[in-house]
């Protein structure tokens, strides 16, 4: 046991004597979490290009409706749908209005009349949302509209439907609260595979490893040896994320902290176990470097960082469930935005532990076997 | 001319390397169209078929007209129904739901008697990007099926929003997530495959050597990077094939132009790769900055997963110094828009820019003589 203390040390040793490293390291959470958190990952605005051939009293209310809100940004006007194409074409733009000529006039004479929205659906989230608060916009004049020119009989015999709504965990909708513990996350799951993936087969492939090899050390305390201090400067580097997190975005941390670091050690030891798992495999630290390259790619973006396991595929959920970063994404969040105690994440820490020991498993039967 | 000879004799050395370790060539052709099939499966931003929850107290004949609605819609699919809303709660900690419907007690009642009910949309605040979509189509649905069922007499007059959708008729969401994918893919290895390579050798000391060759250090780098300006430029093939063949991505513009393109990514990619290796000092090191640098700031920055316009402003700049934000540009122009290449004439420049201040850039750190 004491040889493991000995191994622990000979690691920080090498660690600190690259002064690079350590900047890198210690940069990590002013990089992803300081930085990238200010990005929201919400779609809060959307560029208009009006085409209004009416000019009526209500195609300017509602194109007045559009300038006062936060989301739409109009940019520019003009009289003819083709130049309105060109500069969707050219510039970007999200969406394109079109108000056709005699447009308020058909209102008045037929009672319905349409307004023609052009939307930029190369992204269709941000085309769905902006059609979708266009309607509001229209549904919301076209309310003052009935009540203006309606007689005071007909317009008391229309129902109405009111649709309060609320989002909850998040008033607001403040995405950085969101945003922000995501980038902890990504950033622990990068950080902690990129050290622990590299760190055996660096040894083996300058020949320190068959030094180590002659020693009585057993194996297990060897790899111990080598997770400890990486999971040690990962709990560093969540810390400083979280303090970042609080200080700097003040997002409120609903459920227990400890609970946070609780959940996050056991999260690093599957990570670390994939990391020393991909290092016994490979021979060359090139080799290792493709695994853990891939390993994290594949981690990242199938872990509910941007794209919601909900919308994948049945397949795509089934990798889920053998992915760290899925199960550190959804803990982090059950606990940090909607409070949960241990009772909730109790399942994921279970199913984590034995992916854990598994993993561990695997690399110490196929280590022990490249003797 | 006896520069040209050494030249030669450099790129062929560089192949034989990569030839040799056929494990690496597979590894380095196989990842990119293997992370690009994957991700592009599974990544789709689009709004569809998001579980829901209905809170029904009423349970007359007007909530099941409407549940009925929202139940058929393409956006909604009804997965449970609560007894009481304190159930919402635990089924959105259990990741169940997104969204839930609340029908007073006396919706139909009121909806007669009174003109005026009320029904409460609650969603998931955690789900910043999809939760307000969610809760306007939710409004739009009620709001549609009020207006149908008031009479349509002379009370009511209707300003009815025509959509057109350009570039992506039916909503698909892969049309932004697959170009976003396939410049992070490329740009990631490409860097990392020279970055590595040179801090290999800078590790094995052989750099030194090297750098002794009596041609002039510009040539020297430039032999490293073509083998794999060769091998990524078969990998980018095969992603473009995949877009196109297996996603579906049109290519409304000139796919010579778009070839041409990303061979200038390419070459970015792997100048920036030149130049993180003049910083790093191992192989650790090396790829520690790339991944960190690149990796999540790309995903987060460049307008592959999120508009760059819903980005604040300071970060909208930080993206505009990543080389996969303008090939974004490019290539969603290409292929959604038939974007000429008079249209991309600033974003390709920028990359030509690019390109050289990296690549100058790295050849004037090499200093001739290393620590």
């Amino acid at each position: 046991m004491r040889i493991i203390r000995f191994i622990i040390v000979k690691e920080f040793i090498q660690i600190f004597r690259n002064p690079l490293l350590v900047l890198i390291i210690l940069s990590q959470p002013f990089i992803q979490v300081l930085l990238l958190g200010t990005a929201g990952g919400d779609i809060n605005y959307a560029s208009v290009y009006v085409v209004d051939e009416d000019l009526s009293s209500t195609s300017r209310e509602i194109i007045s409706k559009m300038e006062g809100s936060d989301f739409f940004d109009i940019r520019g006007a003009s009289l003819t749908m083709d130049e309105a194409f060109k500069v969707m074409e050219y510039k970007n733009i999200n969406l394109i209005v079109h108000f056709p000529p005699n447009f308020e006039k058909k209102l008045l004479k037929e009672h319905s009349s349409k307004v023609q929205l052009v939307t930029n659906a190369i992204d269709a989230i941000t085309a769905s949302l902006t059609y979708a608060y266009s309607s509001e916009i229209i549904g919301a004049v076209n309310k003052d509209v009935a009540i203006k020119w309606g007689s005071k009989s007909t317009t008391n015999k229309a129902s109405t439907i009111s649709i309060p709504y609320s989002y909850w965990y998040n008033r607001a909708l403040i995405s950085q609260y969101i945003m922000v513990p995501a980038m902890c996350v990504a950033m622990v799951v990068m950080i902690t595979i990129l050290l622990s993936g590299m760190n055996i087969v660096k040894e083996k492939e300058i020949g320190t490893m068959e030094q180590l090899n002659v020693t009585p050390m057993r194996k297990t305390h060897f790899i111990m040896g080598k997770i400890i201090p990486v999971w040690i400067i990962n709990i560093v580097l969540l810390g400083i994320g979280l303090i970042l997190s609080r200080v700097v975005f003040h997002v409120p941390v609903v459920g227990s902290l400890w609970l946070v670091f609780f959940l996050s050690g056991v999260v690093m030891f599957l990570l670390l176990a994939v990391g020393v798992l991909i290092s016994v495999i490979s021979n060359t630290q090139q080799q290792a470097m493709f695994f853990t390259f891939f390993i994290i790619m594949i981690f990242v973006i199938f872990g509910d960082f941007i794209t919601p396991i909900d919308n994948m595929p049945t397949w795509g959920k089934a990798m889920a469930e053998l992915n760290p970063q899925a199960y550190y994404s959804r803990m982090i969040h059950l606990v940090i935005t909607k409070g949960s105690g241990i009772k909730d994440i109790l399942p994921d820490l279970l199913k984590v532990s034995g992916l854990t020991f598994a993993t561990l498993a695997l690399s110490l039967y196929i280590f022990n076997k490249k003797d | 001319m006896k520069n040209f000879k050494i030249f030669k004799g450099l790129v062929r050395k560089e192949f034989l390397h990569i030839l040799r370790d056929w494990r690496s060539l597979t590894m380095l052709l196989g990842i990119p169209i293997v992370l690009v099939l994957l991700f592009g499966s599974v990544m789709t931003m689009e709004i569809k078929d998001a579980n829901i929850a209905i809170v029904d107290h009423a349970k007359d004949h007007d909530s099941k007209e409407l549940i009925n609605l929202i139940s058929t819609s393409e956006f909604f699919k009804l997965v449970k129904y609560l007894d009481t809303s304190d159930e919402i709660d635990e089924e959105f900690k259990k990741g169940t739901i997104r969204m839930a419907f609340v029908f007073d007690k006396d919706f139909g009642y009121k909806l007669h008697h009174e003109g005026h009910a009320q029904i409460q949309l609650i969603a998931d605040g955690s789900k910043i990007l999809t939760s307000p979509s969610l809760i306007s189509y939710g409004k739009i649905i009620i709001n549609k099926h009020i207006a149908s069922k008031n009479p349509p007499s002379a009370a009511g007059y209707y300003i009815i929003p025509t959509v057109r959708m350009m570039y992506n008729k039916n909503l698909n969401g892969r049309y932004m997530t697959v170009p976003g994918i396939m410049s992070t893919v490329i740009l990631l290895v490409g860097a990392l495959m020279t970055s590595l390579s040179i801090t290999k050798e800078k590790e094995l000391g052989t750099l030194e050597l090297l750098l002794s060759t009596p041609i002039n250090r510009f040539l020297i780098m430039f032999a490293k990077i073509v083998p794999y300006l060769v091998t990524s430029f078969i990998s980018a093939l095969s992603i473009i094939w995949a877009a196109k063949y297996v996603f579906e991505v049109p290519v409304s513009g000139s796919m010579g132009l778009l070839i041409l393109n990303t061979v200038l990514y390419i070459l970015t990619a792997l100048a920036l790769g030149l130049l993180i290796s003049t910083f790093a000092n191992s192989q650790l090191t090396a790829m520690m900055i790339t991944m960190t640098l690149l990796m999540l700031p790309t995903e987060v920055l460049s307008g592959m997963t999120f508009p760059t316009d819903s980005l604040p402003v300071v970060l909208q700049w930080m993206g505009k110094l990543l080389p996969s934000t303008w090939f974004n540009i490019i290539s969603k122009g290409i292929l959604l828009q038939g974007a000429k290449a008079d249209n991309l004439l600033f974003e390709t420049t920028i990359l030509v820019i690019m390109v050289m201040v990296f690549y100058f850039w790295s050849v004037i750190r090499f200093k001739p003589r290393l620590q």
